[in-house]
């Protein structure tokens, strides 16, 4: 049966701040799902500003270069070209090898 | 900001999914993910529910994430629907009026609310591989 998200696309509300000196907020960059990590569609594999890494196979990209799974399956750190790195998503484990 | 991209083969819509917090208001007060959830929703409940068309469909409520691909099938609903990739292909392609129509207005109705919010929520298109 269908079912219905009315706030699929809302923010949920965060944890309050906690101030220690600083005047800006964190980030919170990096790589977020590792090399043959499962992975389920939506779920966010690296936060990046430009791209370091790019996306490959079932791999999608927000405004903000961040990836982020399209299917559920398996991470891949793979080569691209001779210098760049992209990021794939496999639905098979063995595939990685 | 809510990005939208919807995936084409020629003229036809053969995926589609959204992702990212529209951030327009609170969780529970947020009208325009609301209005951009229902639309999707609309679509993809079009699809896999009035056309039965098993498509694949997946939806990740912490990221907010939608995604329906036709182009390829759920392999348990056509495990359990008893088909095969032959007769989704068929079904699919006997079905291409109605896919249109459902996906068409589901722009349709996308293009209207990005030209109201333009700064929480954008468009893409592609072209399929």
């Amino acid at each position: 049966m269908f079912r219905i998200e009315l706030q699929l696309f809302a923010k949920k509300k965060g944890q309050g701040s906690v101030k220690n000196g600083r005047d800006s907020n964190p980030n919170y960059l990096g790589v977020k799902k590792y090399d043959g990590e499962k992975v389920v569609a939506g779920n966010i594999v690296v936060r990046q500003r430009g791209n370091k890494f790019h996306a490959g196979t079932n791999m999608g990209q927000g405004k903000d270069y961040t990836l982020f799974a399209l299917v559920d399956g398996f991470v891949k750190f793979e080569r691209l070209g001779k210098t760049k790195k992209q990021v794939s998503i496999y639905s098979e484990r063995k595939s990685l090898v | 900001m809510t990005e939208i991209t919807l995936i084409r083969q020629g003229e036809e819509i053969v995926e589609f999914y959204g992702w990212n917090h529209s951030e327009y208001g609170e969780h529970g007060s947020d009208i325009l993910c609301a209005a951009i959830s229902m639309i999707l929703q609309q679509g993809a409940a079009g699809i896999l529910e009035y056309l039965n068309i098993p498509a694949t469909y997946s939806t990740n409520n912490e990221t907010g994430f939608l995604r329906l691909d036709l182009k390829a099938p759920d392999k348990d609903k056509l495990k359990k629907m008893d088909m095969t990739i032959h007769s989704y292909n068929q079904i699919v392609f006997k079905n291409k009026r109605e896919i249109n129509a459902i996906l068409g207005s589901m722009v349709v109705m996308l293009d209207q609310l990005k030209e109201q919010y333009p700064k929480y929520m954008k468009i893409f298109e592609e072209e399929a591989n």
